[in-house]
């Protein structure tokens, strides 16, 4: 025991907890919950833009995709930012496969109308 | 072999049958002599090769004759021509890249979202860590342990920050008289998000450092509960946190007397609190980095902040001792200096709080006011239990009511209608007690 004025104790050392139980995680989430809510939104605007082909709809999944990742936490897994990743590439990918014609810029239709 | 016999016999039968067609036209043909399309520029030599053709095989010149005449005949009998009609086939887009002005757009502000990212990124990261460089000094020699992981051995614990998010970061020491942990963490501007750092323009909110340090509780340490801070934040954690709201209330007139900067507010539990912790060392370091240091909270009763509206705690949770200290980056990051005297005063702190010693009434009505406290909130959870009890007895009666109406056996229709009478009559009875006279 070092009573020098010296105030450190190694024997009274707490370690420290990371994030794995839920409690912290659910904290975490709460304080931040934008990675999250992009992730679902990137989800739900790429199967748009496979089921129905809505080319604007998977450029805006891959949008929500550079979000989430721009705010990820290092805690969480990289699967999940891979995975929302690849489904709106692919969902870019398949629409302009299956018709490579350009979306229509809505000034286009403005300036005609 | 008889299969092999008659599939021979069978193509020497078709092949008559062939000729048989072209030698009647054959005959019929060769008195008129057929026209011969000259075309332009097509070479003399064509006209050679029909002769050769005629006197070898003699068949030849007349099928292109044939396969036109058939065309005509059947181009006579059937409707006009119709117009060729072309598929509506979308060009490739290699041809025309200039009309994809949407998806360029999009890929553009891509692109500027993640260069921001990047820039953003290592931008929060160099801030962050000369802060950690200019704390690590001080942290070194007040704790055994700076910036632990959790996970790798003590001995080889090399101090670092840790990374939380690309906008947080944070340090775990521990190790300490007096301190069972100091929690370091630094939230910055998520400058690596391009959405954020434009809301940031609107409502500036900046880079924050707050220190949660779990102090030690030995039987011998008295009760307190101070609060001291700018007076926006301080307010602000005032409605939050639980303790605060419960125990403590505004102290104006301690805070006129040591002249702390005006815009700061004093909270705390009793005055002699007031009185101990801050004395004119504190005071004067309060005055001199008033810009860096924002709210500083120290409590023997903190439970973290208030329930949500509506919702409120069926228990109490357990009160732990704790010191909260929330700083500005953007002033504290200026000079090494201010940080090792902000970080000093910090530990001052604790170790101050640790040996502060009541007075004895002072001591017995702050042991009363929290027993108050405790029995108030049994007392309006009691009241809960009890609702939620009497919620689930009305529920039984009128599920057994509903069992009672569906019986369709009339016997024991009877036998339950009578259970239900003995119950209600019980119910009723007065509660007596038989007492034995010995």
């Amino acid at each position: 025991m070092q009573q020098n004025g010296d105030p450190r104790r190694t024997n009274r050392i707490v370690r420290y907890k990371p994030l794995d139980s839920t409690a912290n995680q659910q904290q975490a989430i709460s304080e931040d919950p934008l990675p999250e809510y992009m992730n679902v939104l990137g989800m739900i605007f790429s199967m748009c833009g496979l089921m129905i082909r809505m080319k604007w709809c998977s450029w805006l999944a891959l949008v929500c995709s550079c979000i989430s990742f721009a705010n990820t936490r290092t805690s969480d897994d990289a699967k999940q930012i891979v995975s929302s990743f690849m489904l709106s590439v692919s969902a870019v990918v398949m629409s302009y496969l299956q018709n490579p014609s350009p979306i229509i810029p809505p000034w286009v239709t403005l300036l005609q109308s | 072999w008889i299969f092999l016999i008659f599939f021979i016999g069978f193509a020497i039968s078709t092949d008559d049958n062939e000729f048989a067609e072209f030698e009647d036209e054959f005959v019929g043909s060769s008195a008129t002599q057929a026209p011969e399309i000259q075309r332009e520029g097509e070479p003399p030599v064509l006209k050679q090769k029909d002769d050769f053709e005629e006197e070898d095989f003699g068949v030849v010149e007349e099928e292109p004759e044939e396969a036109e005449k058939v065309r005509e005949a059947d181009s006579d009998d059937a409707a006009p021509a119709q117009p060729l009609k072309f598929a509506d086939v979308p060009a490739h887009f290699r041809s025309n890249w200039a009309s994809y002005q949407v998806e360029g757009i999009v890929v553009l502000i891509i692109l500027i979202y993640m260069t921001n990212y990047l820039i953003g990124k290592t931008t929060n990261a160099s801030i962050a860590q000369t802060i950690f460089d200019m704390c690590r000094p001080t942290l070194e020699e007040q704790f055994a342990v700076v910036g632990d992981d959790g996970t790798t051995d003590l001995d080889k614990m090399i101090p670092s920050l840790k990374h939380d998010t690309d906008s947080t970061f944070s340090a775990w020491c521990t190790g300490r008289v007096n301190v069972n942990s100091l929690f370091l963490q630094m939230k910055m501007v998520k400058r690596q998000d391009v959405v954020s750092r434009i809301m940031e323009m609107f409502t500036p909110s900046g880079d924050k450092m707050t220190i949660k340090a779990s102090l030690e509780t030995t039987n011998d340490t008295d009760p307190l509960i101070f609060a001291v801070g700018e007076k926006k934040i301080a307010s602000k954690y005032f409605k939050e946190m639980l303790d605060l709201n419960s125990f403590a209330s505004e102290r104006k007139q301690a805070a006129q007397q040591f002249n702390l900067p005006a815009s700061w507010q004093v909270y705390a539990d009793q005055n002699e609190v007031v009185f101990s912790i801050l004395d004119p060392g504190v005071v004067s370091l309060l005055k001199k980095h008033e810009d860096a240091i924002e709210f500083i909270h120290i409590s023997d009763q903190f439970t973290g902040p208030k329930p949500a509206e509506g919702e409120s705690y069926t228990r109490l949770p357990e009160a732990q001792r704790y010191m909260f200290v929330s700083l500005n980056l953007q002033y504290l990051g200026q000079d090494e200096e201010s940080v090792m005297e902000i970080l000093n005063l910090v530990f001052y702190l604790i170790d101050k709080a640790r040996k502060m010693k009541l007075s004895k009434d002072a001591k017995v009505k702050a042991e009363r006011r929290r027993k108050e406290f405790e029995d108030a909130f049994l007392k309006q959870t009691h009241q809960f239990r009890q609702e939620a009890a009497q919620a689930r007895r009305e529920e039984k009666t009128r599920e057994r009511k509903q069992k009672l109406m569906d019986e369709s056996d009339p016997e024991r229709q009877k036998r339950l209608e009578a259970k239900e009478l003995k119950r209600e009559a019980k119910a009723k009875s007065p509660k007596m007690k038989q007492l034995k006279v010995k």
